[in-house]
């Protein structure tokens, strides 16, 4: 068998993020490479990363001409995926990882021949299959990510299979990172601070004016030069920066091609942004990046792969907004002042604790012991939910695997949440008993159909129980797919399904109560420790 | 007692939102509908003279309709009764299939709300899903939100008595049901005609967008060709007669290529837009090729006449106006004009994030985008004492409006438009007349404007219209004045609540997304026709059939072997082919994979809205 298939058809700052997974899967397949399925447009990032023998670049825009008319699906449309089909097979790869979320992805991956899949795959015989506890996950996310503490990137590297090992160090040729140096030799032996202006979304972007005073407070304090990077588009916002800070400024938008702008950053010591593919790239290139987290960008989702970055969000209820956000005004620009921004960069360059923000709070990437990425710094109340799931969604959804290192990281109150685990265990025993007795009274009619209790009441659960809105949203997804199990009827799904959320609530049942049982022996230690200070030592008064 | 049932339905009912329960409150009156006795005692009830249900038995009349019905009896299948009556048909088809799986629409709220207040409590079982008082595209799309949990198909079943009664509602229901079936494998074939120039022109492009995102196949025929020869003709000679026949021969040129463009592309539907060009003989032609014709005529009836002389020859023509307008169709000929308000587009209409040097250029505290009409130049001196600025094109001689007027008078694209509509404060709205002062005390219908300025989430002010107050709600949606002096007034005032404005263009704009966008407009129109003409049907052009394919292919190939199964099948979408495969049982071949996976493409694009 030949080597992985890994199927990234991501933007930018997703497909870098994809990077660890990558170098998960290589480990797993004994070092011997893995094949990268990416946009056209970035398919060169394919040859940054070690682990990536060669790229195939997928070309959307043609599929999608070919589609456009009448009838030309035929002809072009086939002859694209025939192609594209057999660029594929030539590494007959055993192994595929696709980490994205569309079914045409999933399409593809059930299309490899004789391969393994992990992630989503469909096939006719067995329909669509999230292979993987964690595959499921990441598909539950696109119903609410409110209650997801789980950075991109360890989903990635959970799908993909998580392997231990040194970080992914990107390859750039010596070419690159002279032409970095030729660019940023004006600098002489100034500190660097890369600073990209732009974000895929115009709600996500700061106003170059904040932008602009940012750099002037952070000049005051530091002897630095600022390099601005970007696309094109961003050419009118850097001259903006260069004319008002007169000096100090390289302006590199729309002069680098995405191997330049790694190469560029590297060369930086800094690097300031908003949740983007620059960022992303910074925190690959181990970099420490201030991120600017505005409407959509949430730090727990997105924050920099690197410890020590800091993610901005503003102190406002209704961030992280969502996706369908078309707010006009939106308050979440103005929370975060260039003051804070400026705090932010300049206790990172002086190496000093960061003190809590004011309207907005400051999460630094930091590495739990589990391996995962975590939030530090300032924390805010709606992060109870996804405290919550940090400590005890491995417990529930990987039993076998929970066992290594979880940190005692929830703070919130484990009695209610018991009551509430009880309550929510009755109610779906009822709803359950609701199922059965509906399907004995069916046996005898003609109709196949099959409507089920506990999905009738997902909204009402979702109102009374918000904090176990993951378990729900799993179910829901489960009933829907049947994961792998077409075979089965519509209330075959739905009871398979209902055992399962039904053994996942007793799991987290379980784990809260010896959580709960464990803290409180924790506490009387402690406090029997600050009355009897030598106790530990076995020394006696 | 009637109101207790009112109200104990409407509490057992689980499947109502909190507004519908609210709708059914307001919409109950007790002199309407007319409710008699049947002689076996039950509740009847009867609109302008017509009964409902059987005056006799209900009941078994209900019954009897059951029997006619074909029902499929799969569990992926959303029945939507069109028509609740007084419901005695829709509790014997709850004897047969679970609640879940039925539908009743019914059009007028009163009814539905009488029938709630006479029927027993427990006569309607709790998870009886009802749409009552919404329009027919609205009404659709809350279908669509209940097909989501998993229908593959809805099946319409009449009940006659309320299509007697309401027989434009039902039937454009039912039409709107059937076309959108048809979407789902290719649609309808729509040959969209544009006018030369003119303010219908940005129109025909929302149209399309509209059409296409319904699931429909459209081609446009861009008139804006004809348009330097028209110019040229303006200034061949002074002789206006001369003018008027060399245009007259120009449009019947252009109509002709609609002939020609419709048998090529093999339409189902020819759709012109306002100043289309168009003959009479080009209609019939149409007509003798089975080809459903519509034409939308988006102006003001008493401004331009052109409609005496081709209304006649339509399958559907549309109108903004209603009233008188509708009854001077009729004199001339059209049988069926029907009501269809203008609209906006939501994907150009839109909230816009502006930069600070836009918001510098297009804003002000008032402003008007539009043409420099008599009553408007009018009007708008009375503005120049305020942050007022106008843009947009014929305002030759402006006078002293010269000092608010933009870019010399130069035409404002649609994409400038909208930025200026975001960056205003308060947009003012004055419809345009050529002969009264200021308001036109009888003006009826609501320029796009109107909804453009609303979709954008952008706050105004509107002169008084006949139609406004069933398209917004006054004073929570949208602000109206009747001169000169209540428009200052207002203006005045919000301009100090910046909130208020704020809330009530947000609550405009969800208005706009909920009713009142091309997308409803088109739905409706396309309901109309099939409505009226049940045997309407694609016919699939451009679309390749089997035979097609295989004959391409080489008969030994394997997507030849594949499309063997659909020989004789007619034209074929990629969706109609992948769906069969996808019902398929066995291994698949590589070929039938490989249209599984482009068709996967194809439905993210359309979920993208990038196809």
């Amino acid at each position: 068998m030949g080597q992985p298939l890994v199927i990234a058809l991501l933007r930018l700052g997703d497909l870098l993020q994809s990077f660890p997974a990558i170098t998960d899967l290589n480990r797993t397949n004994g070092e011997a490479g893995v094949t990268l399925l990416a946009p056209k447009d970035l398919a060169p990032l394919g040859k940054l990363h070690p682990a990536v023998n060669k790229t195939i670049p997928f070309n959307g825009d043609e599929l999608l001409s070919a589609l456009l008319g009448d009838g030309n699906w035929s002809d072009r449309g086939l002859s694209y995926l025939d192609g594209l089909l057999k660029d594929i097979a030539v590494d007959a790869p055993g192994l595929v990882a696709n980490l994205t979320h569309t079914s045409f992805s999933a399409n593809l991956a059930g299309m490899v021949p004789h391969a393994r899949v992990r992630g989503r795959s469909y096939t006719r015989e067995l329909g669509s299959v999230s292979h993987g506890v964690w595959s499921c996950y990441f598909f539950s996310l696109l119903s609410s990510r409110a209650c997801n503490p789980f950075n991109l990137v360890d989903i990635f590297r959970d799908i993909a299979g998580r392997m231990p090992g040194d970080k992914t160090r990107l390859r750039l040729s010596e070419q690159q990172r002279q032409t970095a140096r030729d660019w940023l030799a004006p600098a002489g032996q100034k500190l660097k601070v890369a600073v990209a202006l732009g974000a895929n979304h115009p709600l996500r972007c700061w106003p170059v004016s904040h932008w602009i005073d940012t750099l002037k407070l952070i000049r005051q304090q530091t002897n630095c030069t600022f390099v601005l990077l970007g696309g094109s588009e961003e050419k009118p916002n850097a001259i903006d920066v260069v004319n008002n800070l007169k000096r100090d400024c390289i302006d590199l938008s729309g002069q680098t091609d995405l191997p330049e702008l790694a190469a560029v950053i590297d060369q930086c010591e800094l690097f300031l942004g908003h949740d983007s593919g620059p960022l992303h790239l910074a925190a690959m290139l181990g970099k420490t990046a201030v991120g600017v987290y505005l409407a959509m960008a949430s730090a727990w989702e997105t924050a920099a792969y690197h410890p020590g970055s800091v993610a901005i969000e503003p102190d406002i209820h209704c961030h992280p907004c969502p996706e369908s956000s078309t707010c006009r005004e939106p308050l979440c620009h103005r929370k975060i002042t260039p003051a804070a921004v400026a705090k932010a960069a300049l206790a990172v360059i002086q190496g000093e604790h960061l003190q809590p923000g004011n309207d907005c709070f400051y999460r630094i990437s930091r590495m739990a012991s589990d391996g995962r990425l975590d939030l530090a710094g300032d924390r805010r109340s709606s992060d109870k939910a996804r405290r919550f799931w940090r400590n005890f969604a491995v417990p529930v959804f990987e039993p076998d695997r929970a066992a290594r290192g979880i940190e005692p990281v929830f703070n919130g109150d484990l009695e209610d949440i018991q009551i509430q685990l009880r309550n929510f265990k009755n109610e779906l025993l009822e709803l359950i008993d609701a199922t059965l007795q509906d399907v004995r009274s069916r046996l005898s009619t003609a109709w196949v159909s099959y409507h089920d209790p506990l999905s009738a009441k997902h909204q009402e659960l979702l109102a009374l129980y918000p904090l176990f809105r993951p378990l729900l949203d799993f179910y829901h997804l489960e009933v829907q797919m049947g994961n792998g199990k077409s075979m089965l009827n519509p209330l075959e799904k739905t009871l398979n399904a209902q055992e399962t959320l039904l053994q996942r609530t007793k799991n987290l049942q379980q784990v809260v109560e010896d959580t709960n049982g464990t803290r409180a022996v924790s506490e009387l230690m402690h406090q029997s420790l600050r009355t009897k200070p030598y106790a530990r030592l076995g020394v006696t008064a | 007692m009637i109101l207790d049932n009112l109200e104990a339905h409407l509490e057992r009912l689980t499947k109502l939102s909190p507004a519908d329960k609210e709708l059914l409150r307001e919409s109950f009156r007790e002199d309407y509908p007319v409710v008699a006795q049947a002689r076996d005692g039950a509740a009847v009830p009867s609109v302008d003279r017509k009964t409902l249900h059987s005056t006799y038995n209900p009941t078994a009349e209900a019954q009897k309709w059951l029997n006619g019905l074909e029902l499929d009896r799969s569990g992926d299948t959303l029945y939507v009764v069109g028509g609740l009556g007084f419901g005695y048909h829709v509790r014997e088809l709850l004897q047969v299939v679970p609640p879940e799986q039925v539908v009743v629409i019914e059009k007028d709220a009163a009814i539905a709300a009488s029938a709630l207040a006479h029927q027993q409590p427990g006569f309607f079982p709790a998870g009886l899903q009802l749409i009552a008082g919404q329009k027919p595209p609205v009404a659709y799309q809350i279908l669509r939100r209940l097909q989501a949990d998993g229908f593959r198909r809805f099946v319409y079943l009449n009940h006659p008595a309320s299509t007697n009664v309401f027989p434009d509602y039902y039937n454009t229901l039912r039409g709107i049901i059937q076309v959108q079936e048809a979407a789902s494998h290719g649609g309808y074939k729509v040959l969209l005609v544009s006018p030369l120039y003119g303010g219908s022109l940005p129109v025909t492009h929302y149209v399309k967008r509209a059409l296409e995102n319904l699931g429909h196949r459209c081609e446009l025929l861009d008139n804006t060709a004809f348009y330097p020869g028209y110019q040229h003709l303006q200034e061949l000679t002074p002789n206006k007669q001369h003018t008027a026949q060399l245009e007259g021969l120009l449009t019947t040129l252009a109509a002709e290529t609609v002939t020609a463009k419709a048998l090529e592309v093999r339409a189902d539907l020819v759709l012109v837009m306002a100043q289309g060009p168009v003959t009479p003989e080009v209609l019939n032609e149409l007509r003798n090729a089975d080809i459903r014709t519509a034409f939308w005529f988006v102006e003001d009836g008493s401004a331009l006449q052109y409609w005496k002389a081709i209304a006649a020859h339509f399958d559907g023509f549309f109108v903004i106006q209603k009233g008188d307008f509708l009854k001077q169709l009729q004199s001339v000929g059209c049988q069926n004009p029907y009501y269809l308000p203008m609209a906006a587009d939501p994907f150009v209409h839109r909230p816009l994030m502006l930069s600070a040097e836009e918001l510098e250029e297009y804003g002000s505290d008032l402003s008007h985008v539009g043409a420099g009409y008599f009553n408007r130049r009018e009007f708008f001196a009375g503005l120049l004492d305020l942050d007022f600025k106008i843009w947009g094109s014929d305002w030759e001689k402006a006078g002293v409006l010269d000092q608010a007027l933009q870019r010399d008078g130069e035409r404002i694209s649609p994409e400038e438009t909208v930025k200026i509509f975001n960056a205003t404060r308060i947009n003012v709205n004055l419809h345009s007349s050529t002969y009264h002062s200021g308001v036109n005390p009888f003006g009826d219908f609501l320029n796009p404007r109107t909804f453009e300025i609303a979709a954008c989430g952008a706050f105004q002010l509107v002169d008084e219209r006949a139609y406004l107050a069933e398209n917004f709600d006054l004073g929570a949606e949208i602000v109206s004045f009747c001169d000169l002096n209540e428009m200052r007034e207002h203006a005045r005032e919000y301009l100090q609540r910046p909130d208020d404005r704020a809330a009530i263009a947000a609550a405009a704009r969800q208005r706009v997304l909920r009713e009142h966008t091309y997308d409803h407009r088109v739905l409706e129109a396309l309901g109309v026709i099939a409505g009226r003409y049940p045997d309407w049907v694609p016919r699939g052009g451009g679309l390749p059939t089997a035979e097609e394919l295989i004959q391409e292919a080489g008969v030994d190939s394997e997507l030849a072997q594949v499309m063997e199964r659909f020989v004789g099948r007619g034209p074929l979408t990629l969706e109609d082919v992948a769906s069969d495969i996808e019902r398929g049982e066995g291994n698949l071949n590589r070929t039938e994979a490989m249209i599984l996976l482009l068709n996967e493409f194809r439905r993210w694009g359309m979920e993208k809205g990038v196809m």
